[in-house]
């Protein structure tokens, strides 16, 4: 529903956004030597520092200086006042920095990995005011902890989308709206949305609010990397309406089209709104009224109604026709339009009661916030659906589901959840992993709500996606290919069984899962590791080689692998760890396979075999 | 009221006893035999049942929507006692079906037959094991049902068609199929052409039973015995005749006479096409086939030993269904039964005790039990309500038999009958209208010896056609009424045998169906002069036309039931002639949030649609009218 409801409040789809190259420093205002270009970073999840590679990219904080210097705060030259910002950051253990909205509202970065609860230190904060005048201990004030821990291992790159709005101020400086942070998404994770900001953050290089400041990162607190660096600035609105007229016709809108009927009511008002109707159905609702475009460009206008609507600006028609929201998709057509007055008129009908009224209009000048013609409550808002959420807070639970994976449907997949704050869901046709996250378990909404047409389940918590691959593999040699998935002949699913395992977050029951694998009877499990630092995967296998060929275990597949510790790689652009126990004889193969990177190990002479997955 | 009501009632009985040699009984309903009993379910838990295994201990196995099998221990709850729920699995997907064998439970997920096993004897499974698995597409409307075990210990499952506008069955394997899972997990298909498969059982001969919900293909609800290669109707899973392991030859939909003829007219051109044994009338008996079981319990439910209970999601109620063999096929008749359930009646089993568990569910698909899950018992008091028991097939006629002796007079009388034929059109559109109704007009009755048994001679018998058996006037001993007078036989075979002898020694046989035919023609001309006027609507007429045309097994004066309130259908404005379009040829584009869609009532006598047109646009003056004296009484 909130996509829904996005979709239909942002009716074009978002600008190309602008990536700040990262060749050089140049698109910063005068950074200290605490900033280097670099290739790459990395890092390990018990490691304090990163390590840079020489090249291009990457924007590294080295904290090579003293701490707690503010000229190692690294402005940008962009300037910004309403702004959708996004990149991928990268922070060493314990590490603290924040992306500083025009200088003055800080979103916090910080290693609070692995926190079960969250503060308004953690990462992803809307980090608190400070006032000394509040006395010792109650300086900080009116932060915002993310909803949730959202951050991933320290070494691994993390994603932040940030959508904000700067306050806006009359002509004499007076401030009339506060800054709002609209969204936060952090690793894919709603974590704050539509909250004001009273006033700037602890850290701000001013108290004095304003319209526009640069953007700025934390640079002295600790190490952190930037990369894909992106934003669109959106100007604020400068279209300005005049007051409308309307007619009100009740009566069959065929004859009052064709003008057999008088109007009900007639008048003139700030803004249009379909509230002048008092009829549920069975009536014509004709606005007229001028708007002022003080910059000429290109303006999109839209419309959402529930009848039959006509959009006519300047005398041109530009959207018509039935229309019930949600359910149709909003109309809106680009125009050119030039400086001065212009005309609208609007003539909204209705014959029938199944919905209600609901009109709104809108225009919106590219790269500029939407703007209503219509008064505020003259577009209803869609119902809400319900969460509807499965928890795993004090047993292991087990869902089985549809599972959206690389845009297809899994059908046959289950989802486990573990108190530990685990999850992971799994195709038990390929006995593989889909994804794994931390946090909360499932929402089942679109399984239970209604009729759950879409019977898809989904993660609540910070997820990395896997690659549904079982990992046991028959080959000829270590350079055959592995295949993209199993047939039911060579994998069987068997079921699974509960069983009782005792680790760090107590004694619980995990399932088993039961293959047969081309003769072998296969169990796998996985279970959380100490600390909740991530998932271990235990797989069991016995009976006679059928195939006649080695047997192998895939234990990692990725667009890139790299090495970070002795048998620790981080996989998939840094996006998690896999932790790898070579013995003596079957040692570790990195290989390229149909452009991708994977890591496989040799399992000659072994009835077991198992990976750690750290993220 | 209720108490001044009963007071006054007798005070009347003493003075009718008085006044006049014979008393009128009050009219026993349905409630007065057979008792629901509601379990009652701890707070939290959403019981939206899928399926439900009586264990022979006295505990109960219910599997939900949500994929949770709860074990209840005392859901008899004897004297009052609360019955107690355990969790015994979860996680499973839209569990649709369970069954209870050997120490352990068989579920039917989407995509797998599960056996749950607790080896700790903790009260709760540990062992998932997957006996069978198919593929799905991830379309919502593959659902799969069962097990049903056989006497063998293989299981049958039923698989729906996904629908993309129309049931297909091509994007997965078996989808549209009855299949049979071996003990060694292996599938066998053995029947398609099902759509909405959601009840079937096994019957104590050891045949399948399946009902069907209407749809495309499906002109109304109806209940069919599949044996190995048949094709029960719906083209979807036609597709899957190509594999080698079918047990039908390689069909497409081309080889079906797609032509809207009758049904029994298409299977005399396609040989595969199996006929319904019993049609069930759309919105006139039910309007979503569920569950059905065959009566075992050797009289613990009442005299209806043998016959099979079918029971209706949408409406919430119980049907009865007799079966009887003629030129070696399944045929019979359906007739109501127990309406007034809480929720959606998906899944019924016998408990251990002769009384039936039904398990409900409603969520997203519309019931006329207001409730979105349930768990209820039917139980028969010990009374046995005067009822046609079966209705069954003479070469010219058919035979009621009753449960209790019936009064000879009404029995005679011929204008107590009201009979008539009709059927459905055989077509990919969704749905049918009545077709071709014909009157069969009584010839005679004869009692027997015992008046047990009513046999009607009648002409007009019309094989491969629905048969309307009402008898309306006939009284018991105790001058009640039958408690159901409705049965409709599905007659695609005639049997052979011996004529009645025609020398009766009732009255001169009037063509009652005739004579009503020709003054429903009367007043639907009087009615078209007056359509568009507004004319003074009788109510209480109204409420008889519209029990009569079962309109309100869907719609309901001022709440929502499947279909939109007559209130709701008011505000809409329409003119009575558009209601009339629009009952003739629903338009369920208009009411997009019902789940459910009209079916066409195109049989239903123009004068009547007006009437209730006249009527429904009515309650909006009404509304206006109360809104008003609000107004009005304002201080």
């Amino acid at each position: 529903m909130l996509k829904k409801l996005l979709f239909l409040l942002l009716p074009v789809a978002g600008f190309a956004q602008t990536e700040i190259t990262l060749n050089d420093l140049s698109a910063f205002n005068n950074p200290s030597a605490n900033w280097t270009i670099e290739g790459d970073v990395s890092g390990n999840f018990n490691a304090t520092s990163l390590t840079p590679k020489v090249g291009k990219g990457v924007l590294f904080c080295t904290l090579k200086g003293a701490k707690y210097q503010r000229s190692d705060d690294l402005k940008f030259n962009l300037e910004h006042g309403d702004i959708k910002l996004s990149m991928d950051f990268m922070l060493p253990k314990g590490s603290n920095s924040g992306i500083y909205l025009q200088s003055r509202y800080e979103i916090q970065l910080f290693d609070s990995w692995l926190k079960a609860s969250t503060t308004d230190s953690d990462c992803g904060a809307i980090y608190h005011r400070w006032d000394e005048a509040r006395g010792k201990g109650n300086e900080g004030y009116e932060g915002h902890a993310p909803r949730q821990s959202a951050v991933k291992a320290p070494g691994l790159w993390n994603h932040i989308d940030i959508d904000f709005k700067a306050p806006t101020f009359d002509a004499s400086g007076r401030k009339l709206t506060n800054a709002r942070i609209n969204s936060v998404v952090l690793n894919g994770i709603l974590i704050h949305q539509n909250v004001e900001v009273l006033g700037v953050t602890r850290g701000a290089v001013s108290t004095q609010e304003v319209a526009k400041a640069p953007l700025m990162i934390q640079g002295d607190h600790g190490q952190v990397a930037l990369k894909n660096i992106r934003h669109e600035v959106l100007e604020k609105p400068t279209v300005t309406f005049s007051s409308v007229t309307y007619e009100y016709y009740e009566g069959k809108p065929d004859d009052i089209l064709a003008q057999k009927i008088a109007p009900t009511a007639t008048g003139n008002m700030a803004k249009p709104t379909q509230k002048i109707a008092t009829a549920k159905q069975d009536f014509v609702l004709k606005f007229q009224g001028k708007f002022n475009i003080v910059e000429a460009d290109n303006y999109t206008f839209s419309g959402i109604w529930n009848g039959v609507g006509s959009f006519i600006i300047d005398g041109d028609t530009l959207a018509k026709g039935w229309f019930i929201a949600p359910e149709s998709k909003p109309k809106s057509v680009s125009k050119k339009m030039s400086v001065g007055e212009h005309n609208y008129s609007f003539v909204y009908a209705k014959d029938f009661s199944w919905r209600p009224n609901s009109l709104g209009l809108f225009i919106q000048k590219d790269h500029s916030e939407l703007q209503s013609f219509t008064e505020r409550t003259s577009l209803l808002d869609p119902d809400p659906v319900p969460l509807v959420e499965v928890k795993a807070n004090t047993e292991t639970q087990c869902q089985r589901s549809f599972v959206m994976y690389n845009n297809k449907k899994k059908t046959h997949a289950i989802n486990v959840g573990m108190p530990s704050g685990l999850n992971f869901s799994y195709d038990l046709n390929q006995g593989g992993f889909l994804q794994l996250w931390r946090g909360k378990f499932l929402n089942t909404t679109e399984m239970w709500h209604e009729r759950g047409e879409p019977q898809t389940a989904e993660p609540m918590g910070l997820t990395v996606n896997s690659n549904d691959k079982f990992p046991l593999n028959f080959l000829p040699n270590a350079t055959a290919e592995i295949m993209d998935s199993l047939s039911k002949n060579d994998l069987k699913y068997k079921g699974y069984k509960m069983e009782k395992r005792s680790n760090f977050s107590g004694n619980f029951v995990y399932p088993n899962f039961m293959y047969e694998y081309k003769g072998l009877k296969v169990n796998d499990m996985s279970t959380p590791l100490d600390e909740a630092v991530g998932i271990s995967r235990y797989l069991r296998f016995e009976g006679e080689n059928t195939a006649n060929m080695p047997l192998y275990a895939l234990l990692a597949e990725g667009s890139d692998i790299a090495e970070v510790a002795t048998n620790r790689y981080a996989v998939d652009n840094k996006s998690y760890y896999v932790q790898v126990f070579p013995t003596e004889t079957n040692k570790i193969i990195m290989r390229d396979s149909k452009g991708k990177k994977q890591l496989l190990m040799p399992l000659n002479g072994l009835k077991e075999v198992s990976y750690h997955l750290i993220f | 009221m209720k108490k001044y009501q009963f007071l006054l009632t007798i005070i009347l009985g003493f003075l009718t006893q008085q006044t006049f040699a014979q008393i009128k009984p009050k009219p026993l309903t349905e409630e007065d035999f057979y008792e629901i009993k509601t379990i009652s379910i701890p707070d939290g838990i959403k019981l939206e049942i899928g399926g439900v295994a009586p264990m022979p201990d006295g505990r109960l196995g219910v599997c939900t929507r949500r994929g949770e099998v709860w074990v209840i221990e005392n859901p008899y709850q004897i004297n009052g006692t609360q019955p107690s729920y355990t969790l015994f699995a979860s996680g499973l997907h839209e569990a649709l079906g369970l069954a209870y064998r050997d120490g352990a439970f068989y579920c039917t997920q989407r995509g797998e037959l599960t056996k749950l096993i607790d080896t700790d004897a903790d009260g709760k499974a540990d062992v998932y094991e997957s006996v069978a698995n198919w593929d799905l597409s991830g379309n919502y409307h593959e659902y799969s049902y069962g097990p049903v075990f056989d006497k063998a210990g293989d299981m049958y499952l039923t698989f729906n068609v996904a629908w993309v506008g129309y049931g297909e069955g091509k994007l997965a394997k078996w989808r549209g199929w009855l299949v049979k899972i071996k003990k060694d997990g292996s599938l066998e298909p053995i029947a398609t052409g099902l759509r909405s498969p959601a009840g079937f059982t096994v019957n104590s001969n050891g045949d399948v039973l399946y009902g069907e919900n209407q749809g495309d293909w499906v002109g109304s609800g109806r209940i069919t015995h599949l044996e190995k290669g048949d094709f029960a109707g719906n083209a979807g899973g036609l597709h899957w005749t190509k594999e080698p392991d079918s047990p039908l030859k390689f069909t497409t939909v081309r080889d079906i006479p797609d032509t809207g003829e009758p049904m029994f007219e298409a299977a005399k051109k396609m040989k595969s096409l199996k006929l319904p044994a019993v049609w069930f009338p759309h919105a006139l008996m039910g309007i979503s086939t569920a569950d059905m079981i065959e009566d075992q319990t050797n009289g613990q439910f009442g005299p209806f030993t043998g016959q099979y209970f079918v029971y209706d999601q949408g409406q919430s109620k119980a049907m009865r269904m007799t079966l009887e063999k003629v030129n070696g096929k399944y045929q019979g008749a359906c007739y109501p039964f127990r309406e007034g359930f809480q929720s959606g009646t998906l899944r019924a089993r016998w408990g251990n005790d002769g009384s039936m568990f039904v398990g409900q569910t409603s969520r997203g698909w519309g019931a006329t039990g207001k409730e979105l899950f349930g768990l209820q018992r039917l139980v028969w008091n010990g009374r046995t309500p005067f009822e046609m028991k079966t209705v069954s097939a003479r070469p010219d006629g058919f035979e009621i038999e009753f449960t209790q002796p019936v009064n000879k007079t009404t029995a005679e009388n011929l204008s107590n009958y009201e009979l008539k034929s009709f059927t459905y059109k055989y077509q990919h559109q969704y749905g049918s209208p009545i077709i071709n109704q014909e009157d069969t007009p009584l010839r005679g009755v004869i009692v027997s010896e015992d008046r047990m048994k009513v046999r009607l001679v009648m002409n007009n018998m019309r094989q491969g056609y629905i048969h309307q058996v009402m008898a309306a006037g006939l009284l018991n001993d105790e001058g009640q009424p039958l408690l159901h007078d409705i049965a409709y036989y599905t007659l695609n075979e005639i049997p052979t045998g011996d004529l009645a002898k025609i020398s009766f020694p009732t009255t001169q046989p009037i063509k009652v169906e005739n004579v009503i035919a020709k003054k429903d023609k009367v007043v639907a001309k009087k009615e078209k002069v007056i359509a568009s006027k507004e004319y003074v609507v009788n109510a209480k007429e109204v409420d008889g036309l519209l029990k009569k045309h079962a309109c309100i097994a869907c719609h309901n004066e001022k709440v929502k039931v499947v279909g939109p309130s007559y209130t709701e259908i008011a505000k809409r404005n329409y003119s009575n002639e558009r209601i009339l379009e629009l009952v003739y040829k629903p338009e369920p584009e208009n009411w997009p949030e019902y789940a459910t869609e009209m079916a066409p009532m195109s049989h239903v006598p123009k004068g009547d649609v007006l009437k209730i047109a006249a009527w429904i646009n009515s309650l909006n003056s009404k509304k206006a009218k109360v809104d008003l004296d609000k107004i009005e009484n304002r201080d």
